[in-house]
């Protein structure tokens, strides 16, 4: 009886000693992310602070209207439509709105808000506001679909598409675990895992992307339809419409995904979109030239500068 | 190696076996932080949505 006692009682002194250790890494871990600079912790955070799942469940999730949060340094605010930025104008029905439509590059995410694509040709157009429906872990599926179920009461003249080269990608409904949702300690260690077990490098990306722009795979099926919902909606309502190609910038000086451009250029022509290829703007660029941060491919300051640029030509002349 | 062998000398010694599964899980974690560090070229992953 004695030594079952024993046993039992180092059993649960082991017990408490691992959950204290947990604990205490978990208290370490979210005292090294403090300095907002890991990619995946601050992806974590936009989830949590910025984002809801939404109630259609083609959309997955939706940003929180009216909220702010700083992540990466950055300070995000969302307004009441969920869009970035500030209020909305009641006078839009009067004047040039343009409407930009994508995900985490169109939102800008690591870049502050006045230096932004959307604010920057706000102030090259003068006579215009731009808007910006960016959100994070969107596809073009989900943000064609954003436009046509909650934004189409913005009323914009113009909407420009930023098209990224994963907007044909299946999207999963996500939501994680509890424990992914709570959690630094376990959001490193899934991660870690994913680093670990799944293959990475650039022939990796390069495999991907030529499954995803297989003519017949699901992810482009959508994609295609949901450009082609779009050009029917922008038809049938006088709105001017452009697909901005925003390339990958991890190797912009041997560039592999010209081809994915082509496609898109077929695929914008298909559906009356005007064709604006960034690549020529990034052109032999560095990538530490233009990524938000050390680990996060994003367009910097600098790249959505030089987006702008490329844009600016084709809304004023229109 | 040194010092591995001397904390389980320590261990074994004053008994204090309770340490153990600290150890193992703040070692555990230091190698986790170190793989999950710096940036992959590989398709976009999140962990909620």
């Amino acid at each position: 009886m004695d030594k079952f006692k024993n046993i039992a009682g180092l059993v649960c002194i082991a017990v408490i000693s691992f959950v204290l250790s947990l604990l205490f890494a978990e208290l370490l871990i979210r005292l090294k992310n403090n300095s907002m600079t890991n990619y995946d912790i601050e992806m974590w955070k936009y989830a949590k602070e910025l984002k809801i799942k939404s109630d259609n469940p083609l959309l997955g999730h939706e940003h929180i209207p009216s909220k702010t949060a700083v992540l990466q340094s950055v300070p995000i605010r969302i307004n009441e439509q969920g869009l970035r930025g500030g209020p909305v104008s009641d006078n839009g029905e009067s004047k040039r709105r343009i409407l930009f439509l994508g995900g985490s590059i169109a939102l800008g995410w690591g870049v502050s808000e006045d230096k932004v694509l959307t604010s920057k040709l706000e102030k090259m157009m003068g006579n215009a506001e731009v808007l910006n429906a960016g959100i994070g872990n969107y596809n073009a599926a989900r943000y064609v679909e954003r436009f046509l179920t909650k934004l189409t009461g913005l009323n914009p003249t113009d909407i420009v598409v930023l098209y990224f080269l994963r907007d044909a990608e299946r999207l999963e409904a996500g939501g994680g675990n509890w424990l992914l949702r709570n959690s630094q300690l376990a959001v490193t260690l899934w991660t870690a895992v994913n680093r670990v077990f799944k293959a990475t490098g650039e022939d990796v990306l390069e495999k991907h992307y030529v499954s995803v722009y297989d003519k017949n795979s699901v992810g482009f099926k959508e994609m295609d339809d949901a450009l082609k919902r779009l050009s029917t909606y922008a038809s049938k309502h006088k709105i001017r419409i452009y697909l901005a190609m925003t390339p990958d910038v991890h190797n912009l000086k041997n560039y592999k995904f010209s081809y994915v451009h082509e496609i898109m250029r077929e695929t914008a022509n298909k559906y009356g979109y005007t064709y604006i290829d960034l690549f020529p703007a990034f052109k032999g660029l560095a990538p530490e030239e233009v990524w938000a941060m050390p680990g996060d491919p994003h367009p910097n300051a600098l790249g959505h500068e030089k987006m702008a640029g490329a844009i600016y030509p084709v809304l004023s002349s229109r | 190696m040194y010092v591995i062998k001397d904390l389980w000398d320590f261990l074994k010694h004053r008994k204090k076996w309770w340490l153990l599964p600290m150890i193992i899980v703040l070692l555990f974690f230091g190698v986790v932080i170190v793989m999950s560090s710096g940036s992959a070229i590989a398709p976009f992953i999140y962990t909620i949505f």
